[in-house]
């Protein structure tokens, strides 16, 4: 079944796969991210996981789902803000060996390439893969660089990484094909706390550098990012 | 003194699940939970609960278990040969383990993984009101670990009983698993198509709790995702060398590979319990 549906003023292609799940999907190039956000606040009764991407949002039906409900997914009228917190985060650039292909990829020096870093705004761009981490929107094409082809064994956890246009942060220890920059001195997903990533979906973050030393100090605080 | 058992032999790859942590897919926290629905909620019926229960998943191998206190037990899903003290266990009966008395079982002689289930409640760690392990997070019983040689599992009050309608009783093994078509269905060429519900395929040891590689043909399609899209447990991707990999309970909730195909939560617990190396072949619904 195909369908569209207007929620949170904006038009979406719908898909259902039988009474499984539903596929909303953007028709513009804007995200429609934040429309996920505004779906799963509702913890509407017929909806078992909501997923969203930038492009897509994954409604997993559970067994109460009826045909009717979909009216109830076109009230859903939240303002969306943009406007969350704007965060600073302090980081350790390391001396990770993926620095080498980022050099090599965006011809810029690994000093040139932070302080150009230190220099931007990133937005969330969404969740997703897995439990806290996070795809960062704000990377300019130069500082772009492709996802390596043999994934890490072990990414540390809070290391910040760059994997195509986003710049991502992984929250727990896990294989990783993104290239590893730095270490951030603070955690944003607590699993003893509910919800447990611990920034908004429209949180703005900005990075600043923190020397090794400086790192293991506060790192060793194991400060969540709220208490920065 | 509290209701215990204690783990003389882990098996392999067992540890404690309940029925999955739902709810969380939007923090990229997957369900997890057991892998054969169809056995836990036969587990359910036998017990007279409704409640979200914990259970031992054990895979290929049985674990052994020495009961320090009695307690009512069910074994489900694969038959794994069990016994107590010596004498034969059947499976899907409920029976009361005395204390001192062993349990233990062998390799799977059909079907995959094995389920215990108890009378009373299990004192394990939960998150998000789960017990159900998943070891990336280090959430659930054990923090996501698996069962140890050693340890001890402590019990509670007895399960809610409720009566449950019992349901049938299903020894049900399948080879043909039933798929629909996905969101990329149609990026799939006519002889892929042909290759996806005609030709045998079997799972490759390289696959876990998170995703079963699929060994089989290899199906072309000419185009890719150039983004991230969601994806649940049940979900068939086509990699880009063309082999196919199927997103189980643990499974990640984002992925950039075509989504050609989907199980349903009945047809994963049909598929998770077909050993490795074992063919199997899709039905397209």
């Amino acid at each position: 079944m195909s369908n569209s549906i207007k929620l949170c003023n904006t038009v979406l292609d719908l898909r259902q796969f039988n009474s499984e799940f539903i596929l909303l999907s953007s028709r513009e190039e804007e995200s429609i991210f934040p429309i996920g956000e505004a779906i799963y606040q509702q913890r509407l009764h017929f909806i078992e996981e909501v997923i969203a991407t930038e492009s897509e949002i994954c409604l997993k039906l559970n067994s109460h789902f009826q045909a009717q409900d979909l009216k109830e997914l076109e009230k859903i009228d939240l303002a969306l803000s943009t406007q969350g917190k704007l965060h600073s985060i302090p980081v350790w650039f390391s001396d990770s060996e993926d620095w080498t292909s980022i050099v090599n990829h965006s011809q810029l020096s690994k000093e040139a390439f932070i302080h150009q870093l230190l220099e931007l705004e990133f937005s969330v761009a969404m969740f997703g893969f897995l439990p806290g981490f996070v795809y960062l929107d704000g990377l300019p094409e130069q500082m772009q660089i492709p996802r390596k082809s043999t994934p890490s064994i072990q990414m540390l956890p809070n290391t910040l990484a760059i994997g195509g246009r986003y710049l991502g942060i992984y929250s727990l220890p896990s294989p990783g094909g993104w290239n590893a920059i730095g270490q951030i001195v603070c955690h944003i997903f607590d699993s003893r706390q509910d919800p447990p990533l611990l920034i908004g979906y429209n949180d703005r973050f900005r990075f600043s550098r923190v020397s090794h030393s400086a790192y293991t100090s506060i790192v060793s605080q194991q400060l969540p990012i709220n208490k920065l | 003194m509290k209701k215990s058992i204690e783990i003389l032999h882990p098996g392999i790859s067992s540890s404690i699940q309940d029925s999955g942590r739902l709810g969380y897919a939007y923090y990229a926290i997957p369900r997890s939970g057991v892998m054969d629905h169809r056995s836990y909620t036969l587990i359910q019926s036998i017990l007279q609960t409704q409640e979200n229960i914990s259970v031992i998943e054990c895979t290929l191998q049985a674990p052994t278990l020495l009961f320090h206190t009695t307690l009512q037990i069910v074994v489900s899903g694969a038959e794994m040969h069990w016994d107590v003290n010596g004498h034969p266990l059947p499976i899907n009966t409920l029976i009361t383990v005395n204390k001192g008395d062993i349990l233990k079982g062998g390799f799977a002689k059909s079907k995959f993984r094995g389920y215990i289930g108890f009378s009373h409640h299990m004192e394990v760690t939960q998150h998000y009101g789960s017990t159900s392990s998943y070891s990336s997070a280090r959430f659930g019983a054990n923090h996501g670990q698996l069962l140890r040689k050693g340890q001890i599992i402590t019990f509670n009050k007895l399960n809610t009983q409720t009566p449950k309608q019992p349901s049938a009783i299903q020894h049900e093994e399948s080879e043909i698993i039933t798929i629909h078509k996905g969101p990329e269905y149609g990026l799939l060429d006519q002889a892929a198509l042909d290759s996806l519900t005609t030709s045998p395929f079997t799972i490759s040891p390289q696959s876990n709790r998170m995703g079963a590689r699929l060994i089989g043909p290899t199906l072309t399609t000419n185009q890719k995702l150039d983004k991230s899209v969601p994806v649940l447990p049940g979900f068939i991707q086509l990699l880009p060398s063309g082999q196919l990999i199927i997103l189980l309970q643990d499974g990640q909730t984002t992925g950039g590979y075509p989504r050609i195909a989907y199980l349903t939560l009945d047809a994963l617990s049909l598929f998770n319990q077909i050993a490795l190396g074992k063919q199997l072949r899709f039905r397209l619904d």
